[in-house]
């Protein structure tokens, strides 16, 4: 049985001062976008849509997930009101990302797997689907992890600082979800 | 420990350059969602509105609309005037202080006449029986205390035969040094323990057969008068076996 970090699902509210709320680059965009600027909403989605993809990657089929991105921005949206802290807006929208993709899969628990079935095609992006799937099924706390860092590109201190999480529980989820994927992807005669 | 796999420094490790290329086709491109007018004019609205809320106070803000302040404003009318209307009607009415010293009304049962059937709650109704009274007590005194230690009350249903398990001796021995137990009488019509003996059951009991044959009788005579068809008589004669 592998060990799972739970602690990296603990925000580390304390460690990141009240100095980040107020020069923070999300704290102004969230501003903006409350004064109604639609210009910075959109930038606010290009700095955050990776995250709320591979937060959501992590969790459904990958052909919802373009829809769910567009979703929990808009849920984003209309609450924002209701944000206290405009610096962790990157937290918040990933929670709301979370609970978008468990509420997708309470109602949507029957024809998941069909679709995912139908869709799977043949060529480089039914390889990648393939690899996503094994990273599906790690321990939740490994699979986003390895998501943002390998789907999406970030690095270990852009997670921790978009999610919120500390950065060594980061740390110690990527090698340890990477030593498991190894793992699975040779246990499955796969050669990387 | 390489650092490529924490934040892209140092060596590259093949097998994880090799996942990035592959899983990079995934990566998300979408735009940003075209957001709806009204939508934008809420959000942007929101932190206005809850200012203004606790500004004007709960009655003033939007939460609160005008058929909400309507229906409110009814309610307020409405307990005014009951309580209004409550305050008349004690002042008329002094308070309720005429029916506090007014005196109580006791009301006497009336004993049935001779030869009278006697109503259905008499006929259920308890029957006291009594032992009889020691020297020292009057019949004023008894007519005021009417219940004591040395009655019993044989309750509903009278005639149920109860299931007593037997006394012990020594019981039995102690009751007829302290009191002297009678035996069973036809006048008392109870046995020792408040049992009633056959005889008084059999006397019930035809006097209940003889009650819902009168009933049935004047049912029945109802029910020829209602519909118009005569009712042949049969052969009950009305005759109350008891006298």
């Amino acid at each position: 049985m592998y060990e799972v970090e739970t602690s990296s699902l603990m925000f580390a509210r304390e460690e990141r001062g009240a100095e980040t709320e107020a020069e923070s680059p999300e704290s102004a965009l969230v501003a903006a976008v409350r004064a109604g600027d639609r210009d910075a909403f959109a930038r606010l989605y290009e700095s955050f849509s990776p995250l709320v993809h591979g937060v959501l990657l992590a969790r459904v089929p990958y052909d919802e997930v373009s829809d769910l991105v567009q979703d929990v921005f808009l849920v984003a949206f209309r609450k924002l009101g209701s944000l206290r802290d405009a610096s962790r807006f990157g937290p918040w929208v990933a929670m709301i990302a979370r609970n978008r993709a468990t509420d997708f899969h309470r109602r949507k628990r029957e024809t998941e797997e069909l679709r995912e079935e139908v869709s799977r095609g043949a060529g480089h992006v039914a390889e990648a689907r393939e690899a996503l799937e094994i990273i599906r099924s790690l321990p939740e706390a490994y699979r986003e992890t390895l998501v943002l860092r390998l789907v999406e590109g970030m690095t270990g201190p852009e997670i921790a600082g978009r999610t919120g999480l500390q950065p060594a529980s980061v740390r110690v989820n990527l090698h340890r979800g990477m030593k498991l994927l190894r793992e699975r992807l040779g246990a499955k005669g796969r050669k990387l | 420990m390489s650092d490529y796999l924490w934040d892209k420094s140092g060596e590259a490790e093949p097998d994880v350059e090799r996942l990035e290329e592959m899983l990079g086709r995934l990566r998300h491109t979408g735009r940003a969602p075209e957001l709806p007018f009204e939508v934008g004019a809420q959000a942007a609205s929101i932190e206005l509105e809850s200012r203004a809320a606790l500004r004007a106070g709960i009655f003033g803000s939007a939460f609160f609309s005008r058929p909400a302040r309507l229906a409110a404003a009814a309610a307020l009318l409405l307990a005014v005037l009951a309580g209004a209307l409550v305050m008349l009607r004690t002042v008329n009415t002094d308070g309720g202080q005429a029916s506090v010293n007014k005196e109580p009304q006791v009301i006497q049962p009336q004993p049935p006449a001779p030869g009278e059937v006697k109503p259905r709650e008499e006929l259920s109704a308890p029957t006291v029986v009594s032992y009889p009274p020691k020297e020292s007590a009057t019949p004023e005194k008894l007519q005021r205390e009417p219940l004591r230690r040395n009655e019993l009350v044989v309750s509903k249903p009278p005639f149920k035969p109860q299931r007593r398990a037997p006394a012990p001796r020594e019981t039995v021995a102690r009751q007829t040094t302290t009191r002297e137990v009678k035996p069973a009488t036809a006048q008392s019509g109870v046995l020792e323990g408040g049992v009633p003996d056959v005889e008084s059951r059999v006397r019930a009991k035809e006097q209940l057969v003889y009650a819902l044959r009168l009933t049935s009788e004047a049912l029945k005579e109802v029910r020829g008068r209602a519909s118009g068809v005569e009712v042949s008589p049969n052969a009950f004669d009305g005759r109350n076996p008891l006298r």
